[in-house]
């Protein structure tokens, strides 16, 4: 029964001290304020609370991109500099500034750097990992056109069945539409496109284009469909760059990349905060 | 042995659900959180990619962002604790304090935690025990507010008063489903308040007699204090401010039925007595509150451990980053 005691308490406190808080190795009196004094400590404490463990999302991706050298990213880093400065013009320096950046120096090292790093890290990343990017995200070459009401809808079947294209459908019925038949690169796991033309695309692997659909629904909708490439391999280039500019899709391959690479963090505030804000990235 | 398992069969049956919700209990909470980690005798706070990065270095990288700002804090909290805290004070706070974990409790340990979070992030660091010091010393910073914002009028409360009219107020409401079409009982309820107002009767009684709203009717229809940022429909803030101290509107049209509204007080001397007056001033210039906790620890020993922590404090206080 004693032994039992002993086991029971001993697997207690090895649960409560599961909980910790990371301190620096000195806490010396900052500040004396009358008879309260203030910490290193505690200004840690504070600190971490306030940034929400943003500072090791940062300090995690300068480590994931540290072999990334300057002279690789020196020509994009460059551009993107020029570009915001035609851009913001005479607002360039203050807007750096209203950003903590005191110079165009420091911005360029703590900024720009950083976010072309990872960028070309993450092209590189994708690039290697390709296979797995197609067949989650599905990119294919499109072509949708919407037509509006049903005498268009035959208008545009007369001319279908002429051999007429997409392109000069559309054009011919000069309508105002948001799916004018422009050529499109999209993802087809993530496209916010009318079901039955992502049924269509889906269905179809070689280039192909639709009759003209048309929906079930009460208000009835005609599309017509053109999917002009299904060929992955020869959408890598557009595809990645797509992916690149698509916050939904560069953060789900960030999680990717940080939890891969053992992202795991040691302090409950920072810990409580990145559950919060980037769960996924989090290997514990 | 097999007569002892018979005889305390329900002793051992109670030892092993509890050792096995235990293992069971302890495995989850072992699993479930972080555990701590020391490389070289440092705090470890992340691991990436085989590299550890301990809490000097997160220190050091937290300091050029948020150093200035928090330190701040920190000294702000510790010369609002050397103020001496009235009884006055320490009676309301703790009501406060209690009331608040109260109805926090209520609502689960979700909101328990978020109010224990927000209470860290302002710099208190002891959980809920802080929270009775925390309104005290928001108390006391109303105080010093109130001295910076009488000392410096013309730089605050002056511009604040032109452009936000604040002003103390009570109202009158005779609700209707439809302001524009009353019914015969709306119309003649308001006839009724306008003809007492007429008479003479004193603009709380009219209210506390015929006012629809329940909440400031009990109060002789006061609202107290209300500026141009205040919470109310458009058109009564409108209202509001376009008559002078002393002066009721004319009836208006709200959402939930007619309005009259007697301005009470407008005049600096009666608003700087608002403790809602000095926070808006406060938070819309936001040297008031640097500024005067800044004058208050003039009163008190500060001593920096060395130039670069004053300066990561001085930098804060007059630039406002």
């Amino acid at each position: 029964m004693k032994k039992l005691l002993v086991l029971v308490s001993a697997l207690l406190v090895l649960a409560g001290c599961a909980n910790k808080e990371a301190s620096p190795s000195t806490n010396d009196v900052l500040i004396t304020v009358g008879k309260n004094k203030i910490t290193q400590n505690q200004l840690f404490h504070t600190m971490k609370a306030s940034d929400a463990g943003s500072l090791a999302i940062e300090k995690g991706q300068n480590i994931i991109t540290k072999d990334i050298t300057d002279e690789e990213i020196a020509d994009q880093v460059a551009e993107l500099l020029q570009k915001q400065k035609d851009d913001l013009k005479d607002d360039f320096l203050d807007s750096i500034q209203s950003l903590s950046f005191e110079t165009e120096e420091e911005y360029v090292e703590k900024n720009l750097k950083p976010y072309v790093r990872m960028k070309v890290y993450l092209e590189k990343t994708m690039s290697e990992d390709y296979e797995r990017l197609a067949i989650e995200l599905m990119p294919r070459k499109i072509a949708v056109l919407e037509i509006k009401g049903k005498d268009k809808a035959d208008e545009a079947k007369k001319l279908l069945s002429d051999g007429a294209s997409i392109s000069s459908i559309a054009k011919q019925l000069d309508q105002d539409v948001d799916l004018d038949g422009t050529e499109t690169l999209e993802f087809m796991a993530t496209a916010q496109l009318p079901s039955i033309v992502s049924s269509f695309v889906k269905e179809n692997n070689k280039p192909i284009t639709s009759e003209v659909l048309e929906t079930t629904e009460a208000e009835i909708k005609y599309y017509i469909v053109s999917v002009i490439s299904a060929d992955v391999v020869e959408l890598k280039d557009e595809a990645i760059e797509l992916a690149l500019s698509n916050n939904k899709v560069t953060q789900a391959e960030l999680a990717k990349i940080y939890k891969s690479k053992g992202f795991k963090i040691y302090d409950e505030t920072i810990y409580k905060a990145l559950k919060k804000s980037h769960g996924t990235y989090l290997a514990n | 042995m097999l007569e002892h398992l018979k005889k305390y069969w329900f002793l051992i049956l109670i030892v092993i659900i509890l050792v096995v919700g235990t293992i069971t209990f302890s495995k989850q909470q072992i699993d479930s959180t972080f555990k701590g980690k020391k490389v070289n005798g440092k705090d470890i706070v992340f691991a990436l990619d085989k590299e550890y990065v301990n809490a000097d270095e997160y220190y050091e990288g937290l300091l050029p962002t948020d150093g200035g700002k928090e330190l701040y804090r920190l000294f702000e909290r510790y010369v609002l604790t050397e103020i001496e805290t009235s009884d006055e004070i320490k009676k309301q706070s703790a009501e406060y304090a209690k009331n608040q974990v109260d109805n926090t409790s209520a609502q689960g340990s979700k909101a328990l935690e978020e109010l224990k979070d927000a209470i860290a992030a302002s710099g208190y660091t002891n959980g809920l025990k802080d929270l009775k010091t925390l309104y005290e010393n928001q108390a006391k910073l109303v105080l010093i507010e109130r001295e910076y914002i009488k000392n410096n009028k013309a730089e605050t409360a002056d511009p604040y008063m032109e452009d936000a009219k604040p002003r103390i107020v009570s109202h009158i409401l005779i609700k209707m489903a439809d302001a524009e079409n009353p019914t015969e009982a709306e119309s003649k309820k308001l006839a009724d308040a306008q003809a007492a107002l007429e008479k003479g009767d004193a603009f709380g009684d009219v209210a506390l007699k015929f006012s629809d709203d329940t909440n400031s009717a009990t109060q002789k229809g006061s609202l107290g204090y209300i500026d141009s940022a205040s919470n109310l429909e458009e058109v009564f803030i409108k209202a509001a401010s376009e008559v002078n101290a002393g002066e009721t509107t004319e009836w208006f049209n709200g959402k939930n039925g007619k309005h009259i509204v007697l301005v009470e007080k407008t005049s600096f001397e009666d608003l700087i007595e608002e403790d809602n007056f000095v926070t808006s001033v406060a938070n819309k210039y936001q040297e008031v509150q640097k500024e005067s906790v800044l004058l208050a620890s003039k009163d008190f020993e500060i001593t920096f451990n060395d130039e670069e922590t004053e300066k990561l404090l001085n930098d804060f206080i007059k630039g406002g980053n």
